[in-house]
């Protein structure tokens, strides 16, 4: 997934990283910027779903603009 | 930290929940359909809808927004939309020790695991009321240390409510007492909750109605003193 907007690098994170452990997911963030925040998100797709609507959304500091999202390819999921 | 009274038991019934605030904290009181009283933060896990909106199934706490089910220890359990998804036991309301003693709810108010039980040195009580107060908590428990209870204790002399903690006192009546356990809503709001012993038969409406009747009293002083200052 990746988020663009106007973020404020260390809200964002903890946000991201928050709303992770409770959805019990597993995050990789692999970049983060000003303007962009881009992470590999694994587990339940449900929860997925969740956390991308709950980081569209916050947190208050941050604007998120778009987002992007792809599955991973069956080589990436090593399936 | 100790156990603090919020709730008369007689006014949380069966399978319903209620919103309450606590030291400025918006709190959910609700009853499980066994009986079981419980005291959490007043907000779902999930998009923060209060919960005391919501609804009790069972032993489960449904937000009114999603319908997202809580168990009794704070766990969610089902998630309607997605009820195949395995929810993970991190998805939790925020819960507080609970205990229901004397015809009152008790929460204990401090950080970590719930020490002892409360006890206020009777068991078989008769519900008389709550009340809120538009008055700080440390200014009620001034009155209440100041207050002449002859009227109520029956006696012609002076009358004080004794101290038995922080925020419970003691009122000598014939053949009994009342407790006044008290907590703290908000800055400039505080509630009593009145139960007694020692009144049983015929009199026991009208021993009630005299406790309650004192405690208006305090309250209707408190407040116009309040608006006069």
């Amino acid at each position: 997934m990746t988020f663009r907007g106007r973020l404020v690098e260390p809200s964002f994170a903890a946000f991201a990283g928050e709303r992770a452990t409770r959805l019990g997911l597993d995050l990789r963030v692999t970049q983060l910027t000003a303007s962009e925040c881009a992470m590999v998100v694994s587990g339940q797709r449900g929860f997925a779903d969740a956390f991308e609507m709950a980081l569209s959304l916050g947190p208050i500091d941050c604007q998120i603009d778009s987002v992007e999202t792809e599955s991973p390819t069956i080589s990436e999921i090593g399936a | 930290m100790s156990w603090q009274a919020v709730a008369l038991s007689r006014d949380i019934e069966t399978s319903t929940a209620a919103d309450l605030m606590i030291d400025g904290h918006e709190r959910v009181i609700w009853r499980d359909a066994e009986g079981t009283a419980h005291v959490w933060a007043d907000r779902c896990p999930h998009r923060g809808m209060r919960l005391s909106f919501g609804f009790v199934r069972g032993d489960r706490l449904a937000c009114l927004y999603h319908g997202w089910q809580y168990d009794r220890g704070g766990g969610c359990r089902l998630i309607p939309a997605h009820p195949e998804l395995d929810v993970p036991a991190t998805i939790r309301a925020e819960t507080f020790p609970t205990i229901e003693r004397a015809g009152l709810v008790w929460v204990w108010r401090g950080d970590g695991a719930a020490e002892g039980e409360p006890d206020i040195g009777a068991d078989k009580v008769t519900p008389v009321r709550s009340l809120v107060i538009e008055v700080a908590f440390d200014r009620l428990a001034k009155a209440l240390a100041e207050a002449d209870a002859a009227g109520l204790a029956g006696s012609t002399g002076p009358a004080k409510p004794l101290l038995l903690a922080p925020n419970l006192w003691r009122i000598e009546t014939v053949g009994g007492a009342i407790f006044l356990a008290g907590h703290r809503i908000a800055a400039e709001r505080s509630s009593l909750h009145v139960v007694m012993t020692g009144s049983t038969g015929p009199s026991v409406d009208a021993d009630a109605a005299r406790g309650a009747r004192w405690c208006e009293a305090l309250r209707d002083a408190l407040e116009v003193r309040d608006a006069v200052a």
